[in-house]
């Protein structure tokens, strides 16, 4: 990948060449940030950004998707992609973490999912290395880091007058060459000046290997423990970033109808109730705890990477302060 | 608003309204044709969910009658109704929906002629109102799709 | 009263239920990891030691009693809570003997709302009318009333209603019109601007169903937003079927709601749903002269009636005109 420095003005300038993108960034509207369209010119020059209140899932998988149209006794419309080029600035790390973890299940493993692929196709993300923690986010603790390219086509360092961009994606690196003071060919992160990157007391949580979970705390009464506490409502699926499950359903009116996707929740009782009545997952000790495997043993045995990306957002959000930091340290220093 | 012909729904107590406005038809008592009748055994049956699903799907107003009270075919239906819309009709007011979209009568069984007025009345009511904008679902891409596929 | 006594008090109530009254689960709070404290279910008196309460208990544990339905059950009960407790007792969701209730003084719990950007910080304990942030690294006292849901203070009955033991203490005094003056400010808008207004908080929810699970009254296995025959509303969080969302369950509410506030602190989007249930209550308080939640025995005022019920329907009060056909 490509390191390129360059003044600020520059940068922008440079993005401003991406006539035919719609630039998007985080823009804050009373308590909430959601990523919206705006122009190259509403761009702050000190390119900071808030953190988004619902990171990148919303427009990768947004919560209401029509999939395709179709009329009765004919067939389908065929599948409704979104071609639009999107610009995204201001995201973090954690976020372009998250859009991993959702390749992993929408891009690989055999099945592809068409409308994922052309928005993520069609898209450059460009995140902002953070310049502080949150009181809730832990990626430091997980071993990933604030600092961290995470696959996204390129991540900017806040280097005082001038910005540090590491560029993942060969197009946007050559893009920015021409406005760029300087450049050079690198491997990874550290060898790269990232400017004041953040940095910590922190406890590091040793992740155990998908493997070891299941045997040892599969039956640990840890999971009795977070049941008496949890209310199962959706809130840290619908914030969390890695969360992809997804309902559909049929919208209808008179002989046409569309089907559309909208999210759903492994918390709710309904998720993996059976049509003959039994529920594998009866309650809500089942439920959390398929939750936690998922993120921390199931995704990492099937793919190969972490599912959580420390970023903090369930922990805020639950209703019962229900803390995942605490159960990965009581997990990951589990010994029977 | 020109030519608006508004969309209502009536939920009509089998005993009693149903019974009134079937009087109104034979009589020969004149009355706008916007009304869509649902029959149902009595007022206590109404769910006030019926109404917000029918201004949901399209409808400008929604009406609901039955039996005078003391005269429910089941005894006490229609007090259970009287309490149970009273405040759901409350309720759509507060949220700002207009008031005029949702009516609740009592039509006896030989109040052909009130039922006749109640249309009348309503109709004009829900005309003045305007088209349904406040709660009702986007449905123009459905709508666009069934008129290219025709 | 300070926090250390009723912790003491709480734990020693706590014990006396499991051995002198053979309480299978007691539903209290503990300490969570930012200090706020989070609900817990204990199963054994020794487990009690982590047991107590401060004004940063938001939930209801009144919600928690369908998982451990059939067992005998100890409850942490303020004033809220219990009334919450005398409706599921109505409804028959629960049986009076086999509960035992520790009532609880409240002075009230804290709004996160409020807290704004303090929120995540670490929270050291409330003490009398004051309460503890550490922040960082600074410890900041600040005042209670200023912080308090609205529905705290406008509770008109923070102390228990019904109790088998009754923690020593002093509840909050004095309700203001914190709740009533958001329905009104309401009911001052135009209809145009309310339809506004509640149609940006419909814009806000994502359908996450926090508040839905966070509250004691909402208890039904099926919910009808899970019925697909009839479908009342679709799965997606677009304004009409949000609306019709928040519009149902305030209606299914009324007459029924305790205004604890546990919906309100549960959202993550922060809409406004204590305006529409605080307008329910007033409602059905002007109409049916009805507080829920007052005495075990009474039917709910949405499933029952009475003949001099207030009638504003079309054709009501039998005239001689409209009693001869014509």
């Amino acid at each position: 990948m490509l390191y390129l420095k360059l003044t600020r003005k520059n940068f922008l300038a440079a993005l401003g060449s991406f006539s035919d993108y719609q630039v998007y960034a985080p823009k804050r509207t009373e308590d909430k940030v959601h990523l919206k369209e705006i122009t190259i010119l509403e761009l702050p020059e000190n390119l900071q950004f808030e953190r988004c209140t619902h990171s990148a899932k919303e427009l990768f998988l947004p919560p209401e998707e029509t999939l395709f149209y179709f009329k009765r006794f004919s067939s389908a419309q065929k599948p409704l992609l979104d071609e639009t080029k999107r610009l995204i600035i201001g995201l973090r790390p954690c976020d372009a973490r998250a859009l991993q973890v959702l390749d992993s299940n929408f891009l690989q493993g055999g099945f592809d999912d068409p409308y994922y692929r052309s928005r993520r196709e069609n898209s450059l993300v460009l995140t902002i290395a953070c310049r502080e923690f949150e009181k809730t986010c832990f990626c430091d603790a997980l071993g990933l880091g604030p600092d961290l390219l995470n696959g996204a086509d390129a991540i900017i360092y806040d280097l005082g007058d001038q910005v540090g961009v590491l560029a993942g994606n060969t197009v946007l690196a050559q893009r920015l060459q021409a406005f760029a003071l300087e450049t050079k060919e690198v491997e990874n992160e550290t060898q790269v000046d990232r400017g004041a990157v953040p940095s910590r007391e922190v406890e590091l949580l040793p992740v155990k290997s998908p493997e070891e979970y299941f045997p040892l705390i599969f039956q640990d009464k840890l999971w009795e423990e977070i049941e008496s506490a949890c209310l199962g409502c959706g809130a840290c699926s619908y914030l969390c970033p890695t969360c992809y499950c997804f309902d559909i359903t049929d919208v209808n009116l008179g002989p046409v109808g569309k089907r559309i996707r909208t999210y759903d929740s492994c918390m709710f009782n309904m998720y993996t109730l059976e049509a003959s009545g039994h529920n594998p997952r009866p309650t809500l000790k089942e439920r959390w705890r398929q939750r936690f495997m998922h993120k921390f043993s199931y995704i990492p045995y099937l793919h190969g990477l972490l599912g959580c990306t420390g970023c903090g957002r369930c922990l805020e959000a639950c209703p019962s302060r229900i803390d995942i930091r605490e159960v990965v340290k009581y997990v990951a220093t589990f010994t029977g | 608003m020109e030519n608006f012909e508004p969309k209502i729904i009536a939920f009509l107590c089998n005993w009693c309204s149903y019974a009134g406005a079937d009087l109104a038809g034979v009589s020969r008592f004149q009355y706008p044709a916007n009304v869509r009748v649902i029959r149902v055994p009595c007022s206590g049956r109404v769910n006030p969910l019926f109404v917000l699903k029918a201004l949901y799907e399209g409808a400008d107003g929604v009406l609901v009658s039955g039996c005078h009270p003391g005269d429910c075919h089941y005894q006490s239906g229609n007090y259970y109704a009287r309490r149970r819309l009273e405040v759901f009709k409350k309720l759509l007011e507060f949220s700002g929906i207009s008031p005029a979209r949702f009516k609740m009568a009592w039509i006896s069984a030989s109040e052909g002629a009130q039922f006749a007025q109640l249309i009348r009345e309503f109709t004009e009511e829900v005309k003045k109102a305007g088209p349904n904008q406040e709660i009702i679902r986007e449905k123009s891409d459905l709508e666009e799709f069934l008129n290219e596929s025709r | 009263m300070s926090l250390g006594e009723i912790t003491e008090e709480l734990i020693a109530k706590g014990r006396e239920a499991f051995l002198n009254e053979g309480i299978e689960v007691l539903l209290g709070f503990e300490k969570s990891s930012s200090g706020f404290l989070k609900p817990k279910a204990f199963f054994s008196p020794d487990s009690l030691k982590t047991l107590c309460w401060d004004a940063s208990a938001s939930t209801n544990l009144a919600a928690l009693l369908p998982k451990y339905r059939g067992k005998k059950i100890g409850i942490l009960a303020p004033g809220c809570v219990s009334r919450s407790l005398v409706i599921l007792i109505n409804e028959g969701q629960i049986v009076r003997e086999k509960l035992k209730v520790i009532g609880i003084p409240c002075p009230g719990v804290i709004d996160r709302r409020k807290l704004g950007p303090l929120k995540n910080s670490h929270f050291l304990g409330s003490k009398g009318e004051k309460f503890l942030l550490e922040s960082d690294n600074q410890i900041l006292e600040l005042p209670l009333e200023e912080y308090l849901c609205d529905c705290c203070l406008s509770c008109r009955y923070p102390s228990p209603v019904i109790y088998d033991y009754m923690i020593q203490g002093k509840s909050r005094e004095g309700a203001t019109d914190a709740l009533e003056g958001r329905v009104k400010k309401i009911n001052s808008l135009s209809e145009i601007e309310r339809l506004r207004y509640f149609q940006d908080q419909a814009e806000k929810c994502i359908r996450c169903y926090a508040c839905r699970q966070a509250c004691p009254m909402c208890y039904c296995e099926s919910c009808f937003v899970e019925s697909s025959e009839p479908r009342w509303l679709t799965a997606a969080p677009t304004i009409p079927d949000n609306l019709i969302w928040l519009l149902t369950r305030t209606y299914h509410l009324a007459g029924r709601c305790v205004e604890c506030g546990a919906c309100e602190q549960a959202c993550p989007e922060g809409v406004d749903l204590m305006s529409l249930l605080a307008w329910a209550k007033q409602t059905v308080f002007q109409l049916f002269n009805y507080t829920p939640g007052l005495e075990i025995g009474e039917k709910p005022a949405l499933g029952s009636f009475s003949y001099d019920d207030p009638d504003f329907f079309w054709g009501g009060g039998l005239t001689e005109e409209k009693k001869c056909c014509t």
